[in-house]
């Protein structure tokens, strides 16, 4: 088998494996995702319903605003999934033994990254078509649902990365499980839930200098019609500057993780 | 128990046949010299030399935190060494870890398998990434599941399985790759005395179909039972080496007990009669002799009764635990001061 083959053979293997966990743990694999975002939706949406009595309020309800955000959620909820799974692979000694059959290293971080992409994916799906069905107007074609697809694949392989590093790097599902609640200020301190203009100063400051707020932005102008190339741009360069950074930080701590010594 | 050696070569797939190589003999299975490891300052291996050769199953003897699991680390290329040099199936562990790794298959002390599989979704996920095709794995991995007489348990999640059957199926996966070399860990740690029987004749039967087996074990009737060389581990270094038999002449003798009703007068007799050293005055009015064969255990015997006659005599031949005992000044139990050594 030359190089390449070898190596989408075994990351297939790794994938296969992800998915076959999944089946048998549906709830937390795929369930998980869309709970919460769903109840941001249903209870947002009704609790914050009359923010659109504020003056220059950009959108006709709550929902329409927030509607991408929850969407955006699903790769944030449920984010330590495949991180916590490697994890407790190092721990049992599971590592070892994949890297006693030939399983290429790199192979068995893609195919987990692969199936976090996956359900992610598809839970920002089940998300958007709930949104729309609460009354979350969608102004886009079946392209704009790709370009949310793909902005949701970029923030997921870079949040993720984050509990890469640190359940790589640590260890310790219980270090890995204090990033959870990162997800709060993140989205909170961007253009997620509240209009930049409408926001502190300072918080303004943080959201332009946060990658999520661009990313949301994005996933907004797609959901109403009025995307651009640049909001693409924009997304692949906030999330790909993400990627780049927690990824790499991963794939090292992976690296020295099956090194010998 | 359907011996596993005939099909054994039948699993070999074409391209990961890995059967010890033809000129066999001139090639040792596992040869390592002045292997060492240590931990910042906790040295866990300490100058290891061991020869392995094809057909022949060799037992790394020693306590919890004695180094075993390092040694076999060290081989299995999950270790690096910090000294000296080793090379399994012709490889240099080192330099060519990824063809040792082709060339070997490993059980490791807790079985790490994952819970959440099947046994056959496990062996399947070891054949696929052997490079069997996706119907050849699933042909494959029901062929070493009836290997190991896993078969009606295939389906079921490894989490649902005892202790031998976790094991068995680690087994299995080691040999998917039809390997000339085994590394067991601690194959039977754990399991009762029928599954550790019927692990015995496995590796029997691997041994018999020419693979080098390289055991790790705490438990000296194993060692006694199943290997052709035994290798005595006591605080990351190799004390001894030879076959049982060897290590039993060397290091254990035969021991006499006798009662008597002076035990004194007994010893006398026994010192005149050229006993002079290896006799023991112990209570109760029992005297210990430790001899060097059979012959002169007759004599001992003799000498007593004519000394003053004999009340209670037991003969114990020489075993590997005194042999044991006598080389590392203390029993294979684990000593409850010293941590587990923990490689990782």
């Amino acid at each position: 088998m030359s190089n390449l083959r070898a190596f989408t053979h075994d990351t297939s293997l790794i994938l296969r494996r992800s998915l076959a966990q999944a089946r048998r743990g549906p709830v937390l694999a795929f369930g998980f995702p869309i709970v919460f975002p769903l109840l941001m939706i249903g209870l947002f949406s009704q609790i914050y319903s009359r923010i659109t009595n504020v003056p220059g309020f950009p959108a006709t309800s709550y929902l329409a605003w927030m509607a991408p955000a929850a969407f955006l959620m699903t790769a944030m909820f449920g984010s330590g999934y495949s991180a916590t799974g490697l994890v407790t692979d190092v721990q049992t000694g599971y590592l070892d033994r994949l890297r006693l059959i030939p399983v290429s290293p790199a192979a068995i971080m893609l195919g987990r990254l692969l199936f976090d992409v996956v359900r992610v994916l598809i839970a920002g799906l089940v998300v958007l078509v709930a949104s729309v069905a609460f009354g979350a107007p969608f102004g886009g074609g079946p392209l704009d649902v790709v370009g949310m697809l793909i902005v949701l694949a970029l923030w997921t392989l870079g949040y993720t990365g984050l509990f890469y590093v640190v359940g790589l790097t640590s260890r310790s599902q219980q270090k890995l499980a204090v990033l959870i609640p990162a997800f709060l200020p993140i989205s909170l301190l961007s253009s997620a839930y509240i209009p930049r203009s409408l926001a502190p100063h300072w918080v303004q400051v943080a959201a332009s200098i946060n990658p999520y707020t661009h990313v949301v932005d994005a996933a907004r102008h797609f959901m109403s019609g009025n995307a651009h190339w640049s909001d693409l741009a924009g997304a692949v360069l906030a999330g790909g500057a993400l990627i780049a950074l927690t990824q790499l930080g991963a794939a090292r701590a992976f690296a020295r993780l099956v090194r010998a010594d | 128990m359907a011996s596993i050696a005939a099909p054994l070569t039948a699993l070999a797939t074409p391209t990961n046949a890995a059967g010890p190589p033809s000129g066999a003999a001139s090639v040792a299975a596992i040869a390592a010299t002045s292997l060492s490891r240590h931990y910042g300052s906790v040295v866990a291996l300490r100058d290891a030399t061991i020869v392995v050769d094809y057909g022949t199953v060799f037992a790394l003897l020693g306590r919890n935190g004695s180094g075993k699991t390092t040694t076999v680390h060290i081989l299995t290329t999950l270790t690096l060494p910090t000294g000296g040099t080793a090379t399994v199936a012709g490889f240099d562990v080192v330099a060519e870890a990824a063809r040792v790794r082709r060339s070997i298959g490993v059980t490791m002390q807790a079985a790490a398998l994952d819970p959440e599989m099947t046994g056959r979704e496990h062996l399947e996920l070891v054949c696929g990434a052997w490079g069997d095709r996706r119907s050849q794995a699933r042909t494959h991995a029901s062929e070493l599941l009836a290997e190991v007489g896993l078969t009606h348990a295939a389906d079921r999640l490894i989490a649902t399985y005892s202790g031998g059957m976790k094991r068995r199926v680690d087994l299995a996966g080691a040999l998917a790759n039809n390997p000339g070399v085994l590394f067991l860990d601690e194959p039977t740690t754990g399991l009762d005395a029928q599954s550790r029987r019927a692990l015995w004749e496995r590796v029997r039967a691997l041994r018999d179909s020419g693979a080098a087996v390289f055991m790790t074990t705490q438990h000296l009737e194993e060692a006694d039972a199943l290997a052709d060389v035994v290798a005595v581990l006591d605080g990351g270094r190799i004390i001894a080496q030879g076959s049982p038999a060897e290590l039993r002449d060397q290091h254990s003798a035969t021991t006499v007990r006798l009662r008597t009703h002076d035990p004194a007068a007994t010893t006398a007799r026994l010192h005149e009669r050229g006993f002079t050293t290896g006799v023991t005055v112990e209570r109760d009015g029992w005297t210990r002799v430790d001899v060097t064969n059979a012959r002169a255990a007759l004599d001992v015997v003799d000498i007593a009764r004519t000394a003053g006659g004999v009340t209670g005599l037991t003969v114990t031949p020489p075993s590997l635990e005194d042999a044991y005992l006598s080389l590392t000044g203390h029993s294979v139990e684990r000593d409850p001061n010293r941590l587990v050594e923990n490689p990782s």
